[in-house]
């Protein structure tokens, strides 16, 4: 057996200073993630587009020329890979979907133009739900996603392919999007952290809308220290959407201390531990919620009762918003496209639009027509947004007193493929504890809380607004007491020295 | 059974411009039953009083000055356009 | 017509032409005259991943309106999501705004007096939106109807509109056209809409008569055709209502060509624009602060410009009006004014002659006054006091000026409507019969007799209307200052 992993397995902190010292490494560390790309991807199948290794070779040795002459950038030689809803200059970029299979942007989303700013590579683009639109990353038009702890089970989603990449060492760190715990649902089941930040904290420039109102780009990593890393180079102010905050630059690796900054209060929510949770959830949440205790934290039980109706509310304003944002794929300008002489305008629209979007697009897309459309708009649209408001409200007072709220990252262990996909309650019900913090606007992280039958579970962290530092801070402290830290799935265990 | 559904799906189809095949029919009716039931979940709660949130507020969003910036090349435009003709995009008949 | 019990409302979108840029993105707002597909970028084009950024100076634009137009003005500027399907649209949804639940008009509830029959009448503005203008369509047929396919520009894309929409107060073509006019001659004046510029202001009116129902007459782009398209929809349904017929709800089209509304879709399309607010754009508070600052940058407006008329210049209410009614003509009034005093003379010229022949012979007031520059405006008055010229030639050298593009001088003198007695005309012809006849200059340089020769020339050229005591002196000062240059030179 060769050990492919020599290089890999350093923190990308680690593997950055490495490369200042010694730029050649670069190649070598491109080399070994190619060789276990090699390995693993037929079997897990992470990228929808990988680029060709003589492409990232050839981007990078421009890091490691500019490296040579002092280039300090903090990310200078890692790979990193994107999440396909993210758009991409010249690279294809096509959400999953039949709708834009051969898209290719002429611009890049603010975050890219951040991550290359810094000396990042993009090593390709991940498989995802269509559009985002599911918590599997089996609605994806091109090919399921595998979870590398256990084939037959499902990596969640929609950045499931963000995560298997990362878990499965095919790529450093990722970016997903979060519109409904798409980041963090996708890390707990693949054993890696994954926040999604403040609504506004990170550019939604160039990401393709799904639930506009709700979602984020946020950052996946096997560690907490490399994610708070890649969370610094993209967050931060973006002249280019209109919804971005005015904030400062903030480097969230000073975060990473094993004192905590202050004796947190945390706050675990009653309505989320007390039906409808895995055992095996269960026991890995009591366990860090022993942990956190010993470390002198106070934990309390809260109650929100309108919590239950987050889920509901959530999907209405989800696909409201989507069916709108997805108006615009007609086939005239980009995408799909079928012949238009002699067509009426809504006949082949109608064409381009029923055939380029899977099934699970369409409904989303009927039903928040349905959602929005008249004599319906304030009995469901309007009232989410009411419901919106009152957990709005609810979050509000507890970070008065608190300062996270601890919840089951998901209720139970990742699904077996094709188990859930064909109910649509039992698949929407695996985001129930994450797509709160969406409706709200805060930041909130999955972390790994333990290995239950050799897979994975995690729990989650929500902090008040702008709160990804003390996020971070109590993860850091978790991670280490815990020692679940660059975990390793078993697909990728036989090139591993142990 | 299905009736009430049928025409419901046949007016949001109209106004989405998605039709739904044959064969994909009678799951995706079963399907969206279950979600609008899912989603009359929440008519249980009286929220007269209570003022919508519709998105998250930011006390400052972003205006943009009146400067010209640049704009795309033609090249670019029309990269991803499947059917052209002297610049411009060809699009269906409108009557 | 008036037995009819007409109902007319207007709904007038302007491009707020003086933007540099589009609303929700820095492409120019200058996009006409350009290869199509030049003036765009991932926001107007509707790309996946682009975002809009609101233009701070499109909210000032609709601010001042709104103010002008005497409107309340709403607390949060709120723009809304409007859906429809059509190939100019780049994201099949318009943002717009919505005056209903989680919406508001930056502003409602104006009014704007015009003057019809002589007295003033009270319109009520209900609302004004800010809105994104869509793509250009072009028909290759030339006819909706026949082309087989469409073709799309999108430089027009993300244009700054604001939509003005009335109440049905207006009850009669005339009474629409005067509004359209009215509400023109005020953005004008404060500086926001270049009307000149075509498509710059385009009206959907909506018609309903008595025992009818309402009528949208869409795209009509002038005032002139308002008033045409109403009087054409009038006499249709009126007849239609005597034939016993009923006036079904309908959209139709006004063919600006064959001056007739069709009926503008085969497709009655469902009607539900599931409006919802843009989540791409927060609410912005609309400060005191900042409505104090655009308000104090309201510029004179017409009535009081009408008034200043009346008051500064003596003007009769009529002249006054009709002048403002245009800021460039009642602009070119004062510029005149200014040059050559005698605001009554200028202003009855202006109005009865002048303006009359722009729109006789349909020329755009801009290229119009170019043409006929306050300083050549003035030389006629000028001529007109000297008694060189009578009234009636003045009145007849306006269209003629208009006509050829030539000036003043060329007209006055080609036509032969005056004895020469205007020193630069008649100079140039003295200059003329100098460059002619260099003997004769010089025989006369050393014999004064000999100047008669010259004289005789000029008379020639003039066809006998040079003043002859002009001349002569013209004559003798024109050698002297040739016998200075060569002495000196020698
Ligand atoms: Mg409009
Ligand atoms: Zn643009």
């Amino acid at each position: 057996m060769i050990y492919l992993m020599k290089l890999l397995r350093n923190d990308a902190v680690e593997l950055v200073k490495l490369f200042q010292s010694d730029p050649n490494l670069i190649d070598e560390y491109v080399m070994e993630t190619y060789e276990v790309i090699d390995e693993v991807e037929d079997l897990i199948k992470s990228y929808i587009t990988l680029r060709p290794l003589d492409d990232v070779l050839r981007d990078c040795r421009e890091v490691r020329e500019r490296v040579r002459k002092g280039f300090k950038g903090r990310l200078a030689g890692l790979l990193i890979a994107v999440k396909d809803v993210i758009v991409t200059k010249n690279l294809r970029t096509t959400c999953a979907s039949k709708t834009l299979i051969d898209f290719l942007p002429p611009y890049n989303a603010t975050v890219i133009d951040r991550i290359t700013a810094e000396g990042g590579i993009i090593v390709g683009k991940t498989n995802m739900d269509e559009f985002a639109m599911g918590s599997t990353t089996e609605n994806s038009f091109f090919f399921p996603t595998h979870n590398p702890w256990d084939l037959s089970r499902v990596p969640g989603g929609s950045s499931g392919g963000s995560a298997t990449a990362v878990s499965a060492y095919e790529a450093t760190m990722a970016l997903g999007s979060d519109t409904g715990g798409s980041i963090r649902l996708p890390a707990a089941y693949t054993g890696i952290s994954g926040l999604k930040p403040t609504y506004g904290l990170v550019s939604r420039y160039g990401l393709i809308s799904y639930g506009t109102s709700l979602e984020q780009i946020g950052p996946m990593a096997r560690n907490v220290g490399d994610l708070a890393l890649l969370l610094s180079v993209i967050a931060g102010h973006d002249p280019r959407d209109s919804t971005s905050l005015y904030v400062d630059e903030v480097d969230y690796t000073r975060f990473l201390r094993l004192t905590p900054i202050k004796n947190y209060k945390i706050a675990v929510i009653r309505e989320c531990i007390e039906e409808g949770v895995d055992k095996a959830v269960l026991t890995s949440l009591n366990r860090s919620i022993y942990l956190l205790e010993s470390e002198g934290f106070e934990i309390s039980e809260v109650s929100i009762p309108a919590i239950k109706y987050a889920l509901p509310t959530y999907y209405i304003i989800a696909m409201a918003e989507a069916s709108s944002n997805l108006a615009r794929y007609d086939g005239v300008r980009y995408g799909y496209h079928v012949r238009v002489e002699d067509r009426l305008w809504d006949e082949a629209y109608s064409e381009v639009r029923s055939n380029g979007f899977g099934i699970e697009v369409k409904k989303r897309i009927l039903l928040g027509t349905f959602v929005l459309s008249a004599g319906y708009y304030d009995q469901y649209y309007l009232k989410a947004s009411k419901v919106r408001k009152l957990l709005y409200d609810e979050f509000l007072k507890i970070f008065n007193q608190y300062d996270v709220v601890l919840t089951p990252t998901a209720p139970s262990l990742p699904p077996k493929i094709g188990e859930v996909i064909t109910d649509p309650m039992k698949l929407y019900l695996s985001d129930i504890y994450v797509c709160t913090a969406n409706l709200v606007g805060l930041p909130a992280i999955s972390i790994p809380a333990g290995i239950v039958d050799d897979m994975p579970v995690g729990i989650q962290l929500i902090g008040p607004k702008l709160g990804e530092g003390t996020l971070i801070n109590i993860a850091y402290i978790h991670e280490f007491k815990t020692g679940l830290k660059n975990l390793t799935p078993t697909v990728v265990r036989p090139y591993v020295q142990s | 059974m299905f009736d009430y559904l049928e025409l419901w799906l046949e007016r949001v189809s109209r106004l989405a411009l998605i039709s739904i095949r044959d064969e994909e029919r009678e799951v995706v009716l079963r399907d969206m039953k279950k979600i609008i039931e899912f989603f009359n979940s929440i008519n249980v709660l009286d929220l007269a009083d209570v003022e919508p949130l519709f998105m998250v507020l930011n006390e400052r969003p972003v205006l943009r000055d009146d400067v010209v910036g640049t704009s795309l090349s033609i090249d670019d435009v029309l990269a991803n356009v499947k059917e052209t003709s002297e610049g411009y995009v060809k699009g269906p008949r409108t009557a | 017509m008036s037995s009819h019990n007409v109902k007319i409302g207007l709904e007038v979108h302007v491009q707020v032409t003086s933007l540099k840029t589009k609303l929700f993105c820095s492409c120019s707002s200058d996009y006409r005259g350009k290869p199509p597909n030049t003036n765009v970028c991932p926001t107007c084009l509707g790309l996946p991943g682009s975002l809009p950024v609101l233009n701070a100076e499109a909210v000032k634009a609709g601010l001042m309106v709104a103010l002008a137009l005497k409107c309340s003005i709403s607390d949060l500027l709120i723009f809304s999501r409007k859906h429809y399907f059509y190939p100019d649209l780049v994201k099949n949804y318009q943002i717009s705004q919505y005056d209903g639940v989680g919406g508001a008009a930056i502003a409602k509830n104006g009014f704007i007096t015009i003057n019809f029959n002589g007295g003033p009448k009270v319109v009520r503005i209900r609302r004004i939106n800010v809105e994104e203008d869509p793509g250009k369509i072009i028909y290759p047929t030339g006819s909706l109807l026949t082309s087989k396919y469409t073709l799309i520009d999108y430089n027009r894309s993300g244009i700054a509109l604001l939509e003005i929409v009335t109440e049905p107060d207006l009850t009669s073509p005339k009474e629409a056209r005067i509004f359209v006019d009215t509400l023109r001659s005020m953005l004008e004046h404060m500086g926001l809409v270049n009307t000149e510029l075509e498509g710059s202001l385009r009206v959907d009116a909506n018609i309903s008569l008595a025992g009818g129902s309402r009528v949208e007459i869409k795209n009509i782009s002038s005032s002139k055709d308002v008033e045409k398209a109403l009087a054409y929809e009038i006499i249709r349904q009126s007849k239609a209502l005597e034939h016993g017929e009923s006036i079904r709800r309908e959209t139709r089209h006004w063919d600006d060509v064959k001056k007739v509304t069709v009926p503008a879709r085969i497709k009655e399309v469902e009607e539900d624009y599931r409006y919802f607010p843009d989540p791409d754009l927060p609410p912005i508070k609309l400060s005191a602060t900042v409505i104090e600052e655009v308000k104090s940058k309201i510029p004179e407006l017409p009535d009081q410009r009408v008034e200043r008329f009346i008051r500064t210049y003596g003007l009769s209410e009529y002249l006054a009006n009709v002048l403002v009614a245009r800021k460039v003509l009642a602009d070119y009034f004062e510029e005149c004014v200014k040059t050559c005093k005698e605001p009554e003379l200028i202003g009855n010229i202006i109005v009865n002659d002048f303006k009359r022949w722009v729109e006789e012979l349909d020329l755009s007031m801009n290229a119009a006054i170019n043409m006929l520059p306050p300083t050549d405006l003035c030389r006629l008055i000028h001529l007109l006091n000297g008694n060189v010229i009578n009234i009636k030639i003045l009145k007849g050298v306006i269209p003629k000026v208009l006509k050829s593009g030539k000036n003043v001088e060329t007209v006055i003198y080609e036509d032969g409507y005056a004895d020469i007695s205007d020193e630069s005309v008649l100079m140039r012809i003295v200059d003329e019969v100098i460059q002619e006849n260099p003997k004769a200059v010089s025989d006369a340089l050393v014999n004064p007799k000999a100047i008669n020769y010259l004289v005789g020339q000029v008379m020639k050229k003039s066809r006998g209307r040079a003043n002859p005591d002009l001349t002569n002196k013209l004559l003798i000062k024109k050698l002297n200052e040739i016998g200075r240059a060569s002495g000196s030179a020698g």
